[in-house]
């Protein structure tokens, strides 16, 4: 092992980053969870509609009936509590990381990239010793209080905010974004009657500066970051655009959850200096910091880091660019798109219906309400993936109503990033006959910028 | 071990590095795009003091406010009123020239609503307006039950297929058999009198009800104001895009053509599904609900005021051949349905394609308004509440 490899993944350090990091991620998730039962978007999302937009090969992921997906979100409201807390900490990150995984992977439609982003860090947050220290775990007699860690366990999360800044900053390097200042140009004119910077909006050099600034921004931070001399800068930085953002746009508890785990980046000494006042503010006497050396050293921690977490970052840095193996436009055909920190990139818009026709000359226009919700219209109306999931299922749908041998035609029109509305799939072709796989969507009709 | 001073060098060289990769990246990116031209950005007039875009929204907003639905819901107001006196008459003195009467003051009424049909905004979205007042194919047997039966709740969700203008219609203008005329059915048979000014008082208090939130209870002020000038969920320009996307595709798209046509019934058609199936009249609702769309975009209020429009809005930000579209594709919808027997069963009987064709080119005025127009304004068209990312 090479002594840098040694010195970021087995070094000794102080377990105070990893403490914040968890106590603030359970804390921001509880809040996210509340919010989002307060919406009634429990419902909505996952008990109201009849048909769900599963993940290719993922369609035995179903919610549950009756009250069994209130049932999955109070079990992973509790052990986000237990995260917070550090409170049967490894059971309560597993099941969080499964119940939030299992929600998201239920419908398509719902994928946001912070969704994405709160999975991987659930999914990290398991392997790490969080609850050594600032926990209630402590208390039972298993868990013994630990002043330090290896450094792997915290630079994990570091490195998975290098990866989301940074590819959500590479996939802002397109003709769009920089040359058109595209989508912004369209979205902050929209909010011009916001007041001090509003009037801004409305002028296309704000919405210039804006994309080169965001894109300059998401490349580097997370590296300014990393540098103790730039740090603090910095830090104010990511607090001022993710503020900004969460003005702008209705993108929810993505700006508060990246702000906190930022924080990540400062050095054990601030975040001990952070811990020391809250502990005298609340006068937690339990909470005082171990004093021992000890190391708090699971074990199959080499195991875990070579098998489990290269692999996993390795991915992640792959997948992004799976999209070049399509031709075409990306935004376009979105093929290889999600999961890739393609962040706020572009305005699209649709209208998309089918025809069903079969063989006895009988002719029906599906009504896509009688089956989707209007958020599901939404994003199946530009998404040829849902398009065509849709089609399979109208289908099965409509052979079952009787329809001899039908045929399922599609007409979509759809406006890409302020240009006029296209024809958007190949309105001859029967999608019924189409696999549902991931080569090239040949029947999506080619896009002209 | 490693002392802080390497720690400190590794990361300012692995950041040197990525500045290098990355000021590569760009430029490679440069290169490649930049002879390319740039058609998605019209040359957007930079929008100098003269316009602004916020204050465009706010005007829109005003006038959709002051010249469609305010004035929308006095003419309703007015129009409940002759009815329920033309009814009350009727029924005290059921005489030919009062049912005739009464038969007028529902079709004036029935037209006014088109005006006001397509804003199912705010206080009439929360009281269900458009299902009380206009939910059809009406329910002829609920009709004739409710009339033996006392105590009905009008209001109840139940009984919206046999309440508003359509049940009216039906009880007004029901076909009959040779030698019967409606007239008979009213004489003698108090029951029937009384539930038919029950519907009309229903509906006074339905319109009353809404139009005094309207006016009085400050959802004039939260739907102009100046938080409301935005383009997102809850914005003025927002619920009013969001609503009109709902009724063009529901009601007038598919109540009024769609679903009598057989378009969503594996092509056999439905001629008893059309609106104002008794009176004969379907028609002319769909060209006034065509109409109201013409006047919507062009800015024309229902009191025949002028004022700042959506399609103002869309030159302003450079996107006036989008509006120009619009204006030619409803005109289009326009000319299809002047074509139409007045009678749409009769025109569904007699010659279906017609109203087949129609659905057709309705669908490309969807477009144009779902894709297109609100692609351009930044409008989110979904009535669902949710994050983005």
């Amino acid at each position: 092992m090479t002594p840098l490899i040694e010195q970021l993944t087995q070094k000794r350090i102080s377990i105070a980053p990893l403490i914040t990091f968890r106590v603030l991620f359970g804390f921001i998730m509880m809040i996210s969870l509340i919010r989002f039962a307060a919406y009634g978007w429990i419902h909505e999302l996952y008990i109201a509609p009849d048909y769900y937009f599963s993940y290719t090969g993922l369609d035995w992921v179903k919610p549950f009936e009756g009250v069994g997906m209130y049932l999955v979100f109070l079990i992973m409201f509790v052990s986000s509590a237990g995260i917070f807390l550090g409170l049967f900490y490894h059971l309560s990150s597993i099941i969080f990381f499964l119940t939030f995984t299992y929600v998201e992977l239920i419908d398509k439609t719902n994928y946001l990239n912070h969704y994405y982003f709160v999975s991987l860090i659930a999914f990290l947050l398991i392997f790490v010793p969080a609850n050594k220290s600032w926990s209630l775990d402590i208390h039972r007699k298993s868990i013994i209080k630990t002043a330090y860690v290896p450094a792997w366990t915290i630079n994990i999360f570091k490195l998975q905010l290098i990866i989301v800044y940074f590819f959500a900053g590479l996939a802002k390097i397109n003709p769009y974004w920089l040359f058109e200042a595209m989508p912004l140009k369209i979205w902050l004119p929209a909010k011009s009657h916001l007041p001090v910077l509003g009037p801004l909006f409305q002028f296309e050099w704000v919405a210039f500066l804006f994309s080169w600034a965001g894109m300059f921004y998401d490349l580097t931070i997370a590296f300014f970051l990393l540098i103790k001399k730039t740090r603090l800068a910095a830090y104010i930085a990511v607090v001022i655009f993710h503020l900004l953002t969460a003005f702008l746009f209705q993108i929810g508890m993505f700006p508060f959850i990246m702000i906190l785990s930022a924080l990540i980046f400062f050095s054990a000494e601030r975040h001990i200096e952070w811990q020391t006042y809250i502990r005298k503010i609340f006068d937690f006497k339990d909470l005082e910091p171990e004093k021992s050396q000890k190391l708090a050293n699971p074990s199959p921690s080499r195991f875990i880091v070579t098998y489990l977490l290269i692999p996993f970052f390795v991915l992640q840095i792959l997948i992004p660019f799976r999209s070049h193996a399509y031709p075409g436009d990306l935004f376009w055909t979105e093929q290889g798109y999600r999961f890739s920190w393609r962040v706020m990139l572009m305005e699209k818009a649709g209208f998309t219906t089918f025809r069903i026709e079969d063989d006895q000359g009988k002719t029906e226009w599906v009504d896509n309400t009688d089956y989707l919700s209007p958020q599901q219209v939404k994003m199946m109306s530009t998404q040829p993936d849902m398009i065509l999931q849709f089609a399979h299922f109208l289908k099965k749908t409509y052979a079952d109503k009787g329809f001899n041998n039908p045929k399922v035609f599609c007409e979509s029109k759809v406006s890409l990033n302020g240009r006029r509305s296209q024809e958007f799939i190949d309105p001859t072709i029967d999608l019924g006959s189409i696999k549902q796989d991931f080569k090239h969507k040949y029947w999506i009709t080619d896009f002209e910028k | 071990m490693y002392s802080r001073k390497s720690d400190k060098f590794i990361h300012v060289k692995a950041v040197h590095n990525i500045f290098i990769l990355l000021l590569a990246a760009i430029v490679m990116v440069r290169c490649s795009e930049s002879d390319s031209t740039n058609p998605g950005s019209n040359p957007q007039p930079e929008p100098g003091e003269s316009i602004n875009l916020a204050e465009i929204r706010q005007e829109i907003a005003l006038h959709i406010a002051n010249h469609f639905i305010l004035p929308g819901y006095e003419e309703l107001e007015n129009d409940v009123e002759a009815l329920t006196k033309a009814l009350n008459e009727f029924v005290n003195v059921p005489t030919e020239a009062n049912l005739t009467l009464s038969q007028e003051e529902l079709r004036k009424l029935w037209i006014s609503w088109q005006n006001i049909a397509l804003f199912q905004i705010g206080p009439a979205e929360t009281n269900a307006l458009r299902l009380a007042i206009n939910t059809y194919p009406t329910d002829t047997g609920k009709i004739e039950s409710n009339i033996q039966s006392t105590n009905v709740p009008l209001a109840s969700i139940d009984n919206r297929d046999a309440v508003g203008l359509p049940a009216i219609d039906y009880l007004l203008n029901k076909n009959l058999d040779e030698g019967q005329t409606n007239l008979d059915l009213f004489i003698n048979n108090a029951e029937r009198g009384l539930y038919l000014i029950a519907l009309a008082e229903e509906l006074t208090t339905k319109i009353g009800l809404v139009a005094t939130e309207w006016r009085q209870n400050n959802y004039l002020n939260l739907f102009t104001a100046n938080t409301a000038a935005g383009t997102d969920v809850g914005s003025a320009l927002g619920q009013v895009v969001n609503s009109i996307d709902v009724h063009f595709q529901q009601f007038l798209r598919d109540g009024k053509v769609a679903i009598p046509a057989g378009v969503r019934s594996a092509g056999i058609p439905r001629p008893r599904a059309v609106e104002a199936l008794y009176g004969g009249y379907g028609r002319e609702l769909l060209v006034a609900a065509i109409n109201s769309y013409i006047n919507l975009f062009e800015g024309r209020g229902i009191d025949r005021t002028e004022g700042t429009s959506i399609i103002d809005y869309l030159e302003a930000i450079d996107h006036s051949s989008i509006g120009v579209d619009i204006q030619t594709s409803l005109k289009g919808n326009l000319t299809r349905a002047q074509s139409l027997n007045q009678n749409l069963s009769v025109q569904i009987e007699e010659n279906n394609e017609l109203m087949i064709d129609l659905f057709i080119d309705l669908q490309k005025t969807i477009t144009l308004i779902k894709s297109d127009m609100s692609s351009v304004m930044g409008i989110t068209i979904t009535n669902q509440d949710n994050d983005g990312d």
